[in-house]
């Protein structure tokens, strides 16, 4: 019975730490946002603007170092995605429906799937331990305690940007990721089966469904916010030490890693026993 | 050059009341100091290395937010101030670091240019002159378009100095100004001092200083720090 309890205590404690962090996370996301819209000083409004052409210029700098700047590497692996798909599934497609299905394939392993996650993985490897090792860097070498100093908050400054950048280029690369694999699926479609363009193009459209929009804004805005939000909490976690800087930095790709593809399978798991439920198996 | 603040926030008064400060790994640095900051002065904060001389100057910047008690400036309470709350009083505080300090990412000139652009403190070319004529005087003039790690140690920490002084601070807090220093820099950059508390813009000195010779040349009053106690001047004690 004491064995169970402290299995129970130790799962418990866990659970609590982990709901803890994830607590931690959207507050530094609600403040981020809070500080920089929202946070004036009494009867000073008028500076705002000037804060805010600050904070957006450093908003573009991270959407062109994390967006721009991923581009070649995202579409080499969307090319070879949409092309591997096909190949893949190829051998199969009399199974399925014939080429008729091809569009259907596509939207489901690429669109629905791959897409979000490629991305966000590229992203972390790229982007999230890089934000985390230099607000790491920044918090030993004085940089953020400097940024207090001068008036500027640097929750507005460094979590802000990071975590707004983040999310536009990461939904930006995903469209991106989606357009080039298709692309990438037809060259190979066409090669293999010699297909026509309108064809490839009415299947695609054909499996295109509303709920795929909702999907893709809802996967990829998460891990974009997730992403960042880690990596800035981690950073910003460092004391005094350059040691920590690497830890954190292991911690933050981590962490986003974990948090991207749990929820990834967990919105796909809801999707489709919705489409169970609608067409009346569940 | 003209810098438009938030309007009249001097800092009048500044105090400690039974102020502890505990690293978060457990060392105790400062413990039950009483202490009513004396304005329109100059003090030298001395003591033993390594017993919190550099912590008591951070709590005073109010950039590190005491473990006990509470810190008063003109008589209200400055950890229950949002930061927005406090930024008119913040920017009357200039703080330089004793290392580091200095955004990697941006350049000698836009670091010394930031937080006047960020709180449109003065307009961009005004300042950019005003940067000109004192990089000119330190001789680093042809040095602002390189990045903190493009430059010598002594020229980042006279950056990290004269940051704060250019946002025209009342009460100015430096942590070892001089060390790093080439003696040429360090007479110019304490002769600029000098001019600034002549005409009135800084009225309050607060700094550390390992070159015993400086606190003299000021006529600095000293405030003894050891074991986590602060004093005014070696013997008579000011801590709770």
């Amino acid at each position: 019975m004491t064995a169970i309890l402290k299995k129970a205590d130790v799962i418990g404690h866990s659970i609590f730490e982990m709901l803890r962090y994830l607590q931690s996370l959207a507050l530094l996301i609600y403040l981020s946002f809070r500080s920089t819209f929202f946070g004036t000083t009494k009867g000073h409004s008028s500076v705002k603007q000037y804060e805010l052409r600050q904070v957006l210029s450093v908003v573009s700098a991270q959407i062109y170092f994390t967006g721009w700047q991923a581009l070649p590497m995202i579409t080499v692996l969307a090319l070879a995605a949409g092309g591997v798909a096909i190949l893949q599934s190829s051998a199969q497609l009399s199974l399925l429906g014939g080429t008729a299905m091809l569009g259907n394939i596509l939207v489901v392993t690429i669109v629905r799937e791959l897409g979000p996650l490629v991305t966000a993985l590229i992203v972390i490897a790229r982007s999230g331990a890089a934000v985390a090792s230099e607000i790491g860097n920044m918090r030993v070498n004085r940089e953020i305690e400097a940024l207090e100093m001068m008036g500027i908050n640097p929750i507005s400054y460094i979590v802000f940007p990071r975590v707004a950048g983040g999310v536009v280029s990461v939904l930006c690369l995903a469209f991106y990721f989606n357009a080039i694999s298709l692309i990438g699926g037809f060259f190979v479609s066409s090669a293999i089966h010699d297909l026509p363009f309108s064809f490839y193009f009415d299947s695609l459209a054909n499996a295109f469904a509303n709920e795929d929009v909702l999907l893709f804004f809802i996967k990829n805005g998460f891990s974009g916010l997730m992403i960042f939000a880690v990596a800035c909490h981690q950073g910003l976690s460092v004391q005094m030490s350059s040691h920590e800087v690497p830890q954190v930095t292991t911690r933050a790709v981590v962490h986003s890693i974990v948090a991207v593809t749990s929820f990834n399978l967990v919105v796909s798991v809801l999707f489709y026993v919705k489409q169970l439920v609608r067409i009346g198996i569940l | 050059m003209s810098v438009v603040k938030f309007g009249a926030y001097k800092i009048e008064s500044l105090f400690l009341d039974q102020v502890g400060y505990q690293y978060p790994s457990g060392g105790l640095v400062l413990e039950n100091v009483k202490l009513e900051l004396p304005m329109n002065s100059i003090l030298h904060v001395t003591g033993p290395s390594g017993h919190g001389q550099s912590t008591l100057l951070k709590v005073l910047a109010l950039l590190v937010e005491p473990t006990a008690g509470v810190v008063t400036v003109n008589g209200m309470h400055a950890s229950e101030m949002t930061f927005e709350e406090f930024l008119p009083w913040r920017l009357e505080i200039g703080y330089t670091f004793e290392n580091g300090g200095l955004l990697a990412n941006r350049t000698l000139e836009e670091n010394l240019l930031l937080p006047h652009l960020y709180h449109n403190l003065s307009d961009a070319e005004t300042v950019r002159t005003d940067i000109q004529t004192i990089a000119k005087r330190f001789r680093f003039n042809n040095l602002l378009e390189r990045r903190p790690a493009a430059v010598s140690g002594g020229l980042r920490k006279l950056i990290t100095i004269l940051r704060p002084i250019l946002l025209r601070p009342s009460f100015l807090i430096m942590d070892d100004p001089f060390s790093g220093l080439d003696p040429e820099t360090a007479h110019e950059l304490e002769n600029f001092i000098f001019e600034r508390r002549a005409n009135g813009e800084i009225q309050t000195i607060c700094f550390t200083s390992r070159d015993e010779k400086w606190p003299e040349r000021l006529k600095a009053s000293s405030l003894w720090v050891e074991n986590g106690a602060v004093s005014v001047g070696r013997d008579q004690v000011a801590t709770g």
